[in-house]
């Protein structure tokens, strides 16, 4: 028996052939402007090598989407699909439209958090979707290299998955040393904090 | 503290605590994000592979000291000249800006001379004192460039931003203030001839790529890093002190877009000729992204 569920996707996409041959990646950014804009020209990279692409926003920054960039802003295409999932936070206090950068510590809480649960029942609705001929199977997923939840998701799935830095290779470095400068005792600073940004 | 040379961590030889990623220069031993950063930097091994908006020519040092901590990892940047090499009309349309781009800024730059105009923009996440833009404001319209400066809503901290009628008078002429853009159009266009820049690594990769010299005012998380990198190894780029002042804006501004002879120009472009070398079909970037999807995406599971 079909789901109402998918009924819906069925009228909503009308797809209902296609092709099982393809690769499906679903990517899922770091939820600030500087980690998504990487990721999807990564997306589209991966669109150009023939993958069907599923791009996982949060609701947040889905809502502001649809206000910056118009109501159709992500439909998308038949093979390059726009998903959300709730980040868990609370509405900004002093934020009247939304429309401004959550803090990172709060997205950072979140991330540990409130998205695994929300992004494995999303990789089951699309493998339900895939199941009844609607898209193909989710075959990889690709992620922010600064957020864990991805590579479980990935391991209780079965898939591979790849990271993608957001930022040089050299601020990596320092972020895979951060370990080694508090066990040197460089870190905690002694002093005066440096950081010039409280955050 | 800040020039204190960072010792014995191995691929930093030549770093400065000021170098260093924000989240890491604490006083506060349980302080939460450098915490949440060491948690997710350990998990990084277990995944697949990682990959790196980058090129072994931006950064080959650095991935050469990575590729003996991690056991697969692919350069495959940076990736605005990949994807502008890559035709694909159909996903044209779709971006990844959340605030709403403004195409007058395109429009402005048409009447503008060729490399004449300072693009000015602090990213997505900078925030800055009235006292601090004031700096910025005077010091660009002292150095009398044209300039294009955008402002999001939220860049002054506790407040709107509001700039006199005396600066608008000044510069109204020779400039043009919008709330956001399409910025790799706009660090193409032929008439921007400099970026005041926050170096997020977007900003960075994408001003390589187009080939234009940078003025850096590194904000937090990995700017200070990224702006070592264009100022010290690929000396494309002046940093500008954390405390501003508008007579080191004049100053820097005027170097950057008419000082010596435009040597950091000639560099930057130099850098655009080999992101391009890198990411076009049988450049190494190029392979190694087949390579990853040969070898890491299109592999049935990865955990058996």
């Amino acid at each position: 028996m079909t789901s109402p569920f998918i009924l819906l996707l069925k009228k909503k996409f009308k797809m209902n052939h296609i092709a099982e041959t393809k690769p499906h990646a679903v990517l899922v950014p770091y939820p600030l402007q500087g980690h998504i804009n990487p990721l999807f020209k990564l997306a589209k990279l991966l669109h150009l090598r023939g993958f069907h692409i599923t791009f996982v926003h949060t609701d947040y920054n889905h809502k502001r989407y649809l206000k910056s960039r118009g109501p159709n802003a992500l439909e998308g295409l038949p093979d390059f699909r726009f998903e959300s999932i709730p980040d868990g936070l609370p509405p900004l206090e002093d934020d009247a439209d939304g429309d401004v950068s959550q803090d990172i510590p709060s997205l950072c809480d979140a991330l540990r958090n409130n998205f695994l649960q929300p992004f494995r029942d999303l990789l089951h609705r699309l493998n339900q979707s895939a199941t009844a001929g609607l898209i193909p199977p989710v075959t990889c997923l690709v992620a922010d290299c600064f957020m864990s939840f991805p590579i479980q998701a990935a391991e209780e799935l079965a898939v591979p998955i790849v990271l993608l830095c957001p930022v040089s290779a050299a601020a990596f470095l320092c972020f895979m040393h951060f370990r080694n400068m508090v066990d040197k005792g460089i870190v905690p600073l002694k002093g005066i904090n440096l950081c010039s940004f409280s955050i | 503290m800040d020039t204190t040379k960072v010792e014995g961590i191995p691929g930093l030889q030549n770093f400065l605590m000021r170098d260093l990623p924000s989240f890491v220069k604490t006083t506060d031993p349980n302080d939460f994000l450098l915490e949440y950063f060491i948690e997710v930097a350990g998990r990084v091994p277990t995944a697949s592979a990682i990959v790196f908006n980058t090129s072994d020519e931006l950064e080959r040092d650095t991935m050469n000291v990575l590729s003996s901590m991690l056991p697969s990892l692919y350069t495959i940047g940076p990736f605005p000249s990949f994807l502008d090499q890559s035709s694909d009309n159909q996903l044209a349309s779709l971006g990844s800006n959340l605030w709403n781009e403004d195409a007058k800024c395109l429009e402005w730059l048409e009447s503008q001379e060729p490399r004449s105009v300072v693009y000015v923009n602090f990213g997505s996440i900078t925030v800055m004192s009235a006292d601090q833009l004031l700096e910025f404001a005077w010091g660009l319209a002292n150095s009398k460039k044209p300039f294009l400066w955008i402002i999001r809503p939220d860049l002054v901290v506790g407040g709107s931003v509001i700039l006199s009628s005396e600066f608008v008078n000044e510069t109204s002429d020779r400039s043009l203030i919008a709330s956001w853009c399409p910025q790799e159009k706009v660090l193409n266009h032929p008439s921007v001839g400099g970026f005041l820049t926050h170096c997020g690594w977007n900003s960075t990769t994408e001003s390589v790529c187009a080939g234009v010299p940078m003025l850096c005012w590194p904000f937090f998380a990995d700017q200070p890093t990224n702006c070592r990198l264009v100022c010290k190894e690929w000396e494309t780029g002046i940093e500008i002190d954390n405390n501003v002042k508008r007579e080191e804006v004049e100053k820097l501004v005027n170097e950057l877009m008419v000082g010596e002879k435009g040597k950091m120009r000639e560099k930057a472009m130099e850098l655009k000729k080999k992101a391009e070398e890198f990411t076009r079909p049988g450049g190494r970037s190029y392979i190694n992204f087949d390579k990853l999807i040969k070898e890491v995406l299109l592999k049935q599971t990865s955990f058996d």
